[in-house]
């Protein structure tokens, strides 16, 4: 701007002075430079009324007066000019402005827009998860009064286990820290009325609901008197259960329903919202019908431990509280009854600790892989933008000496950035919807409340903040660099170099941010992909291809003698096995990589007999003969069971070899007994173990009864059959559904499942893990890439003209190459060293994850670098070769 | 033009230059205003293409022995909204100066 005549006032006046230097104080509003084109207006105005006043009838008080007053007013002007620069109304017309020019370019938006669409969709699906499984609230009154009793032996709290009914009912009597305590247990009724449908269901206290602050959507739940030996068999059932089987009838609370054979009156039905607490989940399918107990706590088995406590804390009290009172009390129980307790506690835990275990620390880990991956998507967005407006610094010049204030500028060119982060916001949010749903497949069972997980209103949010955020990490810093440094510098001049140099080296320092942050992502996927890698190769002691297995529900078989029952298995397995592409089939109460969970104590005959507390215990399997070899188990020695071990003949069992080590170790098991409860069982054969709850956790000890001598049940019941045989066996559950109810229309049949589903839903939370982790370290590598490639880019694009010198003067072409090389590689180098440092601090956090590899395993940390380092030298050796192929003379005249 | 709201600040600004007001203190002269309404209105309206400003020629303040002056003129843009702005100072005195205006007699 051109600067006006200094004044030259020729009566320096006391308050034309003060008005002059009132202008020249509200003058630092604004930005130095337009500080003096506006002093320069204001002074001129104030001089002119002095003069005018002067010429005419001379200057009073009343007029000097009112001059000072106008040149305070000077304020407002300064005030809403500065102020006026961040105005709404013009960040709008910016915006337009911005979304015009952003279309002229769409490869550059393309680009950036895309990068946070990846950045902040995976932030919104993970979120969306967090929020589902971890931070909303049960749909319970005051949720956080729940607790959840964890029975275990003193000293070991980490293998939990379940606790018994009597206990629980002794501890609701004796301890005051609660207003309320309920056990609940798995109970698996169908339908004998109507289409056979098993379902999934629980029997449990009668004040269970009362106890989680539930409401029934109709009718009520239990009373007292509905628990305990003689109640009326009452159920209370699910709103979708009620929905789907009986049209929401609303005359159905009050009438019975044929479950198991047995008329049970329907009380009420749960809210459409209700959720179970995950104490009893069947393959993460929650309960549908809920019973209450058929006995009287004090007649139930002490020691069977088949039973989830949860609690109400009473009012004003805490865990940490409630925690001494319920030691104390079990104490107590423990004296009385040390058979049963001895060596036991209770350990509590809130209720949504308890619930979502080990999933809460894996779901932050990645929460903060994904906010790496953002972080990195930031950085390349800024960098992108730092070139723009380093393209742009000849129009914005333009802009600020045509008047455009400081703040203007930085309005205009933070609208750009909030247009790429509105629209990649919009984008993300569309993408975090579609995927969000793959993602809760992917986790199979291991993840928790997963029915619940979805975009909600709070995620929205969370993902509008996450955008705008973005926008002022990514837009804002380099539009006040750029615009700072902008204003009065001659275009293209060595002012303009030295900026461009030092956007260079904050693009360089946030590309080796970027490097070292993908270094710790890939190494911590490489951990977490060797990891899975591991447990698939785990040997589970079961084949997992070309096996099917089914469950048979009871109803239909209990009212048999046992002998009929044996028959009808002998026919149904004999049946199936004549299906073409069946090789053997065999019949068990609990299929391995099912949820299910028992552990009975097993007493050797040939040992002293066991103190209190000192018992231990087998996973105790019923099966049919072909079961263990359906399942592909290898006889390591002795023989396997068959159809002559029946109810007549002596009592047999076949072992797992972690068995045989825990009762006879270093002697042959063959032919020793052991009193399972109160019968005797004889070792016939010994196999090897099989890895019952997945590859992750070290096969226990089992003991394989033959159903027809079970003492408990016996063999008129549903088991699950086990198939094995070709491929083809796999895609067989219709047809064999078929052949069962050939046999007896009646059996209700579930779970079909193929063995390699059940063990990708063990391992579902590794794969999970694995998969995203891989996936935002993909991520984060490919944008990483695009970041070194950009910087060298320029890099040579601003080193053109020494190149060129270089090979004006004689350099042949690879020396320039190899110039632009070396840059790239100390880049990257530099990178992976600070990512190394942070990916050994940080691996530790995958500790609780990793399986069969250290977390500081140097395969993988190399393995990581390598890839990283190739890729990022291949990524500057693009532009290096456009470096060599740079003209001299056209380097040299461009400038 | 589109975004300008009509004040009564910003109508009378605008009349007062149709009368030929162009630098800022005469226009508070002619108005009444004081500088800390009239001069972010100019700006606004300037923003707003509706008036155009320019430094005085050098030789017209040599002449008159001061420094140059900011000088403030209407566009066409600015023109376009007389009209309105008449209309605004038409309706005062139905608004408030009803009573001043017209006092009732008694």
């Amino acid at each position: 701007m051109l600067s006006p005549t200094p004044p030259t006032p020729e009566t320096p006046d006391r308050f034309v002075r003060f008005s002059i230097r009132f202008v020249g104080a509200a003058s630092r509003l604004l930005p130095s430079a337009d500080r003096r084109a506006w002093r320069a207006e204001w002074n001129a105005e104030i001089l002119a009324a002095h003069d005018r006043l002067a010429r005419g009838r001379g200057v009073g008080t009343l007029d000097r007066l009112r001059l000072v007053v106008h040149a305070v007013g000077s304020l407002r002007d300064a005030w809403y000019l500065t102020t006026h620069g961040f105005g709404l109304r013009n960040l709008f017309q910016d915006l337009g402005r911005a979304g015009r020019s952003l279309r002229s370019r769409p490869g550059f938006t393309a680009t950036a827009v895309v990068t946070l669409m990846l950045g902040i969709g995976a932030n919104t699906a993970l979120l969306g998860i967090v929020r589902g499984v971890l931070l909303r609230p049960f749909p319970y009154d005051e949720p956080d009064r729940l607790v959840q009793l964890i029975g275990h032996r003193i000293g070991e709290p980490g293998r939990s286990t379940n606790v018994s009914y009597p206990n629980l009912a002794d501890i609701e009597s004796e301890v005051s820290a609660f207003s309320g305590v309920a056990g609940i247990s798995a109970w698996q009724p169908a339908f004998t009325e109507g289409a056979p449908e098993v379902l999934p269901g629980a029997t449990v206290s009668w004040d269970y609901f009362d106890v989680l602050g539930v409401r029934p959507a109709a009718g009520r739940f239990f009373v007292p008197d509905e628990e305990g030996e003689g109640r009326t068999p009452t159920v209370v059932i699910s709103h979708g259960l009620w929905t789907r089987r009986f049209g929401a009838d609303p005359d159905l609370p009050g009438s019975s329903v044929l479950l198991n054979n047995e008329a049970y009156v329907v009380a009420g039905v749960t809210p459409a919202d209700f959720e179970g607490p995950n104490l009893v989940t069947y393959n993460g399918r929650q309960p549908e019908v809920w019973r209450t107990p058929y006995f009287d706590a004090v007649d139930w088995f002490r020691s069977g431990r088949s039973w989830r406590g949860v609690a109400r804390l009473a009012d004003g009290v805490d865990v940490d509280g409630a925690q001494p009172e319920v030691r104390a009390a079990m104490a107590r129980l423990a004296d009385a009854y040390p058979e049963e307790n001895a060596d036991r506690t209770m350990t509590l835990a809130p209720l949504r600790d308890s619930v979502v275990g080990d999933t809460r620390t894996a779901l932050y880990v990645l929460m903060g892989a994904v906010g790496l991956v953002l972080l990195v998507a930031c950085v390349n967005v800024a960098n992108l933008l730092t070139g723009r407006m380093l393209e742009r610094r000849e129009e914005l010049l333009v802009r600020s000496s045509m008047g455009a204030s400081r703040g203007r500028l930085v309005t205009h060119l933070f609208a750009e950035s909030l247009a790429i982060a509105l629209v990649g916001g919009v984008l993300g949010v569309a993408l975090a919807y579609g995927t969000v749903g793959a993602i809760v497949g992917l986790a199979g069972q291991w993840l928790p409340r997963a029915d619940a997980i979805e975009v909600d209103a709070a995620v929205l949010a969370f993902s509008a903040a996450l955008a705008g955020g973005t926008a002022i990490l990514f837009g804002l810093l380099p539009a006040l660099r750029i615009a700072g440094s902008t204003p009065l510098s001659p275009v293209g001049g060595s002012r303009g170099g030295e900026i461009a140099g030092r956007a260079e080296r904050l693009r360089r320092g946030l590309v080796l941010a970027q490097v070292a942050t993908t270094l710790v992502l890939v190494v911590g996927a490489g951990l977490l992909l060797q990891s899975f890698a591991n447990l698939h190769g785990v040997d589970l002691g079961v084949q997992r291809r070309g096996v099917l297995t089914l469950e048979m529900h009871g109803a239909a078989w209990w009212d048999l003698e046992p002998e009929a029952a044996e028959d009808r298995y002998r026919e149904v397995l004999e049946r199936i096995e004549a299906l073409p592409g069946v090789m053997v089939a065999g019949a068990m109460d609990v299929v391995p990589l099912s949820d299910n969970y028992s552990c009975d104590g097993v007493t050797p005959l040939d040992r002293p007999p066991p103190g209190p507390g000192e018992g231990r215990c087998a996973e105790v399997r019923s099966v049919t003969p072909g079961a263990l070899d359906a399942l592909d188990a290898r006889l390591v020695t002795g023989r396997g069971i068959e159809w002559r071990d029946g109810a007549d003949a002596a009592g047999g069992m076949v072992i797992s070899a972690a068995m045989a080590e825990m009762f006879w170790p270093g002697e042959s098991a063959i032919g020793k007994s052991a009193l399972i409860h109160s019968d005797t069982f004889a070792v016939l054969g010994v196999v090897a173990d099989i890895r019952h709850f997945g590859p992750e956790t070290p096969p226990g000890p089992m003991a394989f009864l033959p159903a027809s001598q079970e003492p408990w049940n016996g063999i008129a019941r549903g088991l699950s059959v086990v198939v094995r045989g070709d491929a083809v066996v796999e895609s067989m559950g219709d047809e064999i559904r078929a052949v069962i109810n050939s046999i007896e229309p009646r059996i209700a049949i579930s779970s079909i499942s193929p063995m390699g589903d059940l063990l990708a839903g063990t391992v579902g939370g590794p794969r999970l893990r694995a998969t995203l982790l891989a996936i935002f370290a993909a991520l984060a590598l490919v944008l990483a890439l695009v970041g070194i490639a950009g910087v060298m880019a320029q890099a040579v694009s601003r080193r053109r003209r020494e190149i060129g010198v270089r090979i004006a003067l004689g350099a042949a072409p690879g020396g320039a190459i190899s110039l632009v090389l070396r840059d790239g590689v100390r880049l990257t180098s530099v990178g992976l060293a600070v990512g190394l440092l942070a990916a050994a601090a940080l691996t530790r956090l995958l500790e609780s994850f990793v399986f069969g590899v250290s977390p500081l395993e140097p395969r993988v940390l190399a393995a990581g670098c390598l890839l990283v380092f190739t890729l990022g030298v291949l990524c500057s050796w693009l532009p290096a070769r456009r470096a060599a192929r740079i003209d001299p003379v056209e380097a040299l005249r461009a400038d | 033009m589109a975004g300008t709201r009509m004040t009564v600040a910003t109508a009378l600004i605008l009349g007062a230059m149709r009368d030929g007001a162009r630098y800022g203190f005469d226009i508070m002269d002619v108005t009444g205003l004081p500088s800390g309404t009239v001069y972010p209105a100019l700006r606004r309206l300037e923003a707003n293409g509706c008036l155009r400003s320019t430094w005085e020629p050098a030789a017209d303040a040599l002449e008159a022995g001061r420094p140059r002056r900011r000088v403030y003129e209407v566009t066409p843009e600015g023109a376009a909204l007389l009209p309105a702005a008449r209309e605004k100072l038409a309706s005062l005195p139905r608004l408030v100066g009803a009573r001043i205006l017209h006092p009732r007699e008694g």
